[in-house]
């Protein structure tokens, strides 16, 4: 495709119309300064293709102060060497006109379909164009600053490149594959997972079926298996029943059972013959032993006679013996009587003596404190009198210490003020000479004096007159106030207590003082002398004086003093001495006692000896008692004989009885019949079971159930036989898929190979022994190419900006040459592109695009024509 | 006093062929009834004496009841008396389909089961030494008592056992139901009735199988017979004649194909098979596309026109000739697949390949072949 003239009118800041012509086929160069409008050439190429005239979205087209202009954009072209002449006009007045050499003109949406068609782009439903309306275009003339934007414009335009990519490979594709391929996968999918291409649909129903089927042949088989374990039961139960309906063994059992039961009797018979032997036994021995204890008796009484007589004799002694006894006690105890009274004599009299002594040193002893005590109370009378005088005196002289207080200071305040006044006073010193007579008040004066005066006082001087002395000073007169009171009262004071002057007063008071002391003194004194007062004391002579009395007259009272000339002993050891006699006594008396109690006892038992003996002899002499004694006898050979023989016969059955087990023989009887019930037991059940099982068998047999196995088993075949056409049919479908997949991917790799070889030759120009992989959408994939440390590969979007740039021009050139290669339109727009790529790169990127115009036309709009120097073709200007 | 029997055995009443379509097994299952059917009319026309039939009556124990009542109404088209031997299948055990029939009550008085060893005067015509299986497992030689047992004079013997001869019949090592070879000779029999072996196979003079009246295998062994046997007079060697009774036939077809006029004769085969024949077709060796569809279009028909078709061609592999590619129009990648999977055939998943191919060539037919013929071809191979 190659324009040919371009012409603008109310577009944007065009609104003077601007045409642009002579376009040369290979590269355009157009420099401009910003803001002079060659983004807007671009882009009004792009709507007088990309926006339908009818388009209400292309308000943005119009010069900003002509709102009702009408853009318009007429460009002219060549395709396949055809002259297209297209005229467009927006908003205002719309309109569309397409007119091609040698055919037909076009117009309106029409025209705008063809060029759709013919360029490789569409138009939006409603609203403005879109990049993923624009196609082919939208890939090849790059907008400002998206160069380097390249995988959405190639997804946007990839549908149209495999379409070109298709048709002009016609022989290497394959008429019906795509349609094939999609039949199979349906197929293919019908039956497995699109995913992990496990069973699905029909084949996992057939699979599942199967199972089922397989499940309850299983339970049938289960089934018939035990419907045929019954049916063998039965025959073998039915065996035993006949044969023990034959045999019939219980019977026998019976018969064991009933000999056991006799032979039980007898051995029970056996044992009730032992158990009356042993009573017989029993019996004779008792009566054995009860003659001869009657014998044993008859012995015993004369034996009794012999004691009874012995004890006579005993008693007797002992009688006597106990009167001896007796007598001797009594004149012991005659003898400790007499020693008892001689002891208590002796005690009287030392008592006596040691009493008397004691009085009389008692009376001595009164007299001494008797007489030290008149002395003290003689005293203490004294001291008190003097003690009584002292205080009288005392109390006489005796000053308040107040009012002798006050008095002094009432002396001292009146010589305080009388200083004070003295001071205050008005001096008067006379140095008289003999003249006149000179009065002071009433005083005289004469010679040398000194007076003050306190108030006014005259002077008379004789003949001549009299001075008024008015003393100044202000306390004069308070102070002689004072004065003067302190003055009466001191005197009124003195006059009270008597004296003349204070310190008469004084002393006085320490008299008094030393007075008291003295008193004091004396009263301690009298304390010590009677502390409990004097009056006490005195009534202690008078009770001790008394007592004196007393003694003496006890003293008098008692016996005379002994004369006896036997030394007595003291009285201790007279005491000890009448406490022994007296002890003596009393044991003599206790045993004189008991022997006489002893005496009476056996005179007593004497007595009884004597009549048990007579009573003996009474019953030894009876005459029956022989005759008795002869039968028993008798009697007790008889018994020991019969008991003999019991015995004897207890021995025998007892052996007889241990031949005879009778627990065994128990047994035997509970066994025989217990096996015998079970027989006759097990033989009713036998027939009940066999019963049963027949009703069973009856019941199952009507089920058929072999005739649903074969039924069963014939539709598991069949299902076996579905799973398996399905399973290889999946199979089948399945490796049919990959096998198209995989084809068709090996067709798509060799497709994209003139795009591979297109990509890899510009590649080649800007890094030299590149590569850059074609993904399966036609975009760029990894680039490998020889870096610092060998071969390095990244994304495109690992590649800086710059790069990216140039990577995406020199796919879009490489995309061109495949669309030209398939007889498609190219026209190359580049609006500022290339703004980040150095001035080294630039380079190469001028040679790669040298290259491309050669095959097609570029349009390059830039504002930097200084770099763009070396292009090989002249910068042109836009606009007027 | 001439005796004439129909001697037949392994009627295997109630069983169910599995390997086929519901609709074919029930068509074979009842047509064992109809051979028993067909059995009371021969016996009606040629007017025998008695029906001796030598065990496996029934296929199974617990037949259902219908079965029982069914196989009892059979036997009406026959007066005279059915001798009915218990089998291995039918044993008589304590509980078996002989009590399940007799507690039924349809048990017709001419039918006589022997369902214990014993001499039976049938008829007042003949003495009948039966030997009837009464375990689930027999090892022993039931056929032994007849030497022993003596039976009125004038009366023919006439045995009737269900077991393997020994010595005579292949592949039986150690067999169930053993019956020594010459036993008609020593047990002074006028003729042994054997049953078990379902073809009908002659042992000695007087010893014979009957074999099946209703084949029931694949296997070529002479069966669908009954056979009528004359005894002109006691010592007198019998006189046997085997009569046809069944109706279907069993046949296997085995084809190797090579080259394409063995298609043809493959076809022409099936073609060839009837309304009753029931077919077993194995195919293998190789064969071109176009011959597989032939092939199979021939296997289709004659499954719709035959009674039962059991088809097995996994052995066969595809070999598309170059006009089979052309007719695809299989090109670009669809044609490598094409060329890859026949290549697949000769590899360890060749069947597999072999499929693949099959459906290959058929979505490529109805592919190329307008959109309606595509339908009606896609719903006729469903």
């Amino acid at each position: 495709m190659k324009l040919r003239r371009l012409r603008i009118e109310h577009f944007k800041r065009f609104r003077e119309p601007l045409t642009l012509e002579g376009f040369a086929d290979g590269l355009n160069l157009f420099a401009a300064p910003n803001e002079s409008g060659k983004s807007t050439v671009a882009e009004a190429i792009r709507a007088a293709f990309f926006e339908r005239h009818r388009s209400s979205s292309v308000e943005h087209l119009r010069p900003w102060d002509e709102p009702a202009a009408t853009p318009t954009v007429e460009v002219s072209f060549d395709i396949g060497g055809r002259r297209y002449q297209l005229s467009k006009a927006f908003l205002g007045r719309k309109r569309c006109e397409l007119l091609i050499a040698g055919q037909a003109a076009l117009d309106g949406a029409a025209a705008e379909d063809h060029l759709a068609g013919l360029l490789g782009f569409r138009f939006p439903g409603k609203g403005a164009s879109a990049p993923e309306h624009m196609g082919i275009p939208g890939l090849l003339w790059i907008r400002q600053g998206s160069a380097h934007e390249l995988a959405g414009a190639v997804a946007h335009a990839a549908e149209h490149l495999r379409q070109v990519l298709g048709e002009s490979l016609g022989d290497l594709t394959s008429s019906t594959g795509d349609t094939l391929l999609r039949a199979v996968e349906t197929s293919r999918n019908e039956l497995l997972t699109p995913a992990t291409g496990q069973p699905k649909g029909e084949y996992a129903a057939a699979i599942q079926r199967k199972g089922e089927l397989a499940g309850q042949l299983a339970e049938l088989d289960r089934d018939i298996a035990a419907y045929q374990g019954s049916v063998d039961r039965l025959a073998g139960l039915r065996r035993e029943h006949r044969r023990d309906e034959q045999d019939r063994p219980w019977v026998a059992v019976r018969e064991q059972h009933r000999a056991a039961l006799a032979r039980l009797e007898t051995a029970q018979g056996l044992e009730s013959r032992q158990q009356a032997e042993q009573a017989a036994l029993q019996q004779w021995r008792t009566q054995a032993a009860a003659l001869r204890s009657e014998l044993e008796a008859f012995a015993r009484d004369d034996a009794a006679v012999t004691a009874r007589r012995q004890a006579l004799a005993q008693k007797a002694a002992a009688e006597s013996a106990a009167q001896v006894d007796v007598q001797s006690w009594e004149r012991r105890h005659a003898e400790a009587v007499a020693a008892d009274a001689g002891s208590r004599q002796v005690l009287e009299r030392v008592r006596a003596a040691a009493s008397r002594a004691d009085v009389t040193r008692a009376a001595a002893e009164l007299d001494a404190t008797l007489g030290t005590l008149a002395g003290t109370v003689a005293r203490a009378r004294d001291e008190r009198a003097r003690g009584a005088r002292l205080q009288a005196e005392a109390e006489a002289l005796a000053i308040a210490p107040a009012e002798l207080k006050r008095a002094s200071q009432l002396a001292e305040t009146l010589r305080d003020v009388g200083v004070k006044l003295d001071a205050a006073a008005t001096t008067l010193e006379f140095d008289l000479a003999d003249g006149p007579v000179v009065r002071l008040g009433e005083e005289t004066l004469a010679g040398r004096a000194r007076r003050t005066v306190v108030d006014r006082t005259e002077i008379h001087i004789e003949g001549i007159g009299r001075i008024a002395v008015q003393p100044g000073g202000a306390d004069i007169p308070a102070l002689t106030a004072q004065r003067d009171s302190l003055a009466a009262e001191l005197t009124g004071l003195l006059h009270r207590l008597r004296v003349a002057h204070v310190a008469e007063a004084q002393e006085r008071a320490r008299q008094a003082s030393q007075r008291l002391q003295e008193a004091r003194a004396s009263r301690t004194v009298l304390e010590a002398l009677a502390p409990a007062g004097v009056d006490a004391l005195e009534a202690e002579l008078a009770a001790r004086t008394a007592r004196r009395g007393e003694l003496l007259a006890a003293l008098a009272a008692l016996p005379p003093a002994d004369v006896g000339g036997e030394a007595l002993p003291d009285l201790p050891g007279a005491q000890a001495q009448a406490e022994r006699a007296a002890k003596a006594l009393e044991d003599a008396a206790s045993a004189l006692g008991q022997a006489r109690v002893a005496a009476a006892r056996a005179q007593s038992d004497h007595q009884a000896a004597r009549q048990e003996l007579a009573a003996a002899q009474a019953t030894a002499d009876d005459e029956r008692r022989a005759a008795r004694m002869a039968v028993a006898r008798q009697a007790l050979i008889d018994a020991a004989a019969q008991e003999e023989a019991a015995r004897q016969r207890v021995e025998s059955t007892a052996a007889e009885l241990k031949s005879v087990n009778l627990g065994v023989l128990r047994q035997d009887v509970e066994r025989f019949a217990r096996s015998a019930q079970q027989l006759e037991d097990a033989h009713e059940r036998r027939r009940q079971e066999i019963v049963r099982l027949e009703v069973a068998l009856e019941t199952q047999g009507a089920l058929g159930l072999e005739e649903q196995r074969g039924e069963r088993e014939r539709e598991l075949e069949a299902a076996s036989r579905r799973v398996d056409e399905l399973s290889r049919r999946a199979g089948a479908l399945d490796h049919l898929l990959a096998l198209l997949r995989e084809k068709r991917a090996a067709l798509a790799r060799r497709l994209r190979a003139p795009l591979q070889k297109h990509l890899d030759h510009y590649l080649g120009l800007l890094f030299p022994g590149a590569h850059i992989e074609v993904a399966d959408d036609l975009s760029p994939g990894a680039i490998t190419r020889d870096g610092p440390r060998g071969p390095e590969s990244g994304g495109f979007e690992d590649l800086s900006v710059g790069t990216r740039e140039q990577m995406g021009i020199v796919a879009r050139l490489a995309y061109a040459d495949l669309l030209q290669e398939a007889g498609r339109p190219t026209l190359l727009i580049l609006d500022d592109a290339l703004v980040n790529t150095d001035e080294d790169r630039l380079g190469q990127m001028k040679r790669v695009l040298y290259d491309a115009a050669q095959r097609h036309q570029v349009l390059i709009f830039t504002c930097h024509p200084a770099a763009w120097r070396d292009l090989g073709v002249a910068a042109r200007a836009i606009g007027p | 006093m001439a005796l004439r029997l129909l001697h037949t055995a392994d009627w295997q009443i109630g069983r169910i062929a599995s390997q086929f379509e519901p609709d074919d097994a029930l068509a074979l299952f009842e047509a064992r009834f109809q051979a028993v059917e067909r059995l009371a009319v021969l016996a009606t026309q040629h007017a025998v004496d008695a029906v001796l039939v030598a065990g496996d009556v029934f296929d199974a124990q617990t037949v259902s009841d219908k079965t029982i009542r069914r196989l009892f109404n059979a036997l009406q088209g026959y007066t005279g008396p059915w001798v009915l031997l218990p089998g291995n299948h039918d044993a008589a055990l304590a509980e078996s389909v002989w009590s399940r029939a007799h507690r039924l009550g349809v048990v017709p008085p001419q039918v006589v089961t022997c369902l214990v060893p014993g001499i039976r005067i049938v008829g007042d015509r003949l003495a009948l030494l039966p030997a009837p299986l009464v375990q689930r497992h027999t090892h022993a030689d039931l056929t032994e008592w007849f030497a022993g047992a003596p039976t009125p004079a004038g009366l023919p013997r006439i045995g009737l056992a269900h077991g393997c001869v020994q010595g005579v019949l292949p592949d039986q090592v150690d067999s169930a139901n053993p019956i020594a070879a010459g036993r008609a000779a020593v047990a002074g029999l006028d003729y042994l009735a054997l049953g078990d072996w379902h073809g009908s196979r002659r042992i000695d003079e007087c010893t014979w199988y009957a074999g099946t009246p209703e084949t029931d295998r694949f296997r070529a062994n002479d069966s669908g017979q009954a056979l009528l046997v004359s005894l002109e007079g006691p010592g007198a060697a019998p006189a046997v004649q085997p009569l046809p009774t069944g109706r279907y036939r069993w046949r296997q077809l085995e084809s190797r194909l090579a080259v394409p006029s063995d298609v043809d004769e493959a076809i022409g085969a099936l073609d060839e098979a009837g309304a009753d024949d029931v077919l077993q077709f194995r195919v293998a060796g190789s064969c071109s596309l176009q011959g597989q569809r032939r092939l199979q279009r021939a296997v289709d028909e004659a499954r719709a026109r035959v009674r039962a078709l059991v088809h097995e061609s996994h052995a066969l592999r595809l070999e598309p000739t170059p006009e089979d590619i052309q007719a695809l129009q299989a090109d670009g990648y669809v044609g490598e697949v094409l060329q890859q999977l026949k290549a697949e055939q000769a590899g360890p998943d060749g069947e597999t390949a072999r499929d693949a191919l099959v459906i290959l060539a058929r979505l490529l037919d109805e592919l190329a072949a307008p959109p309606g013929a595509a339908a009606d071809r896609a719903e006729a191979r469903r």
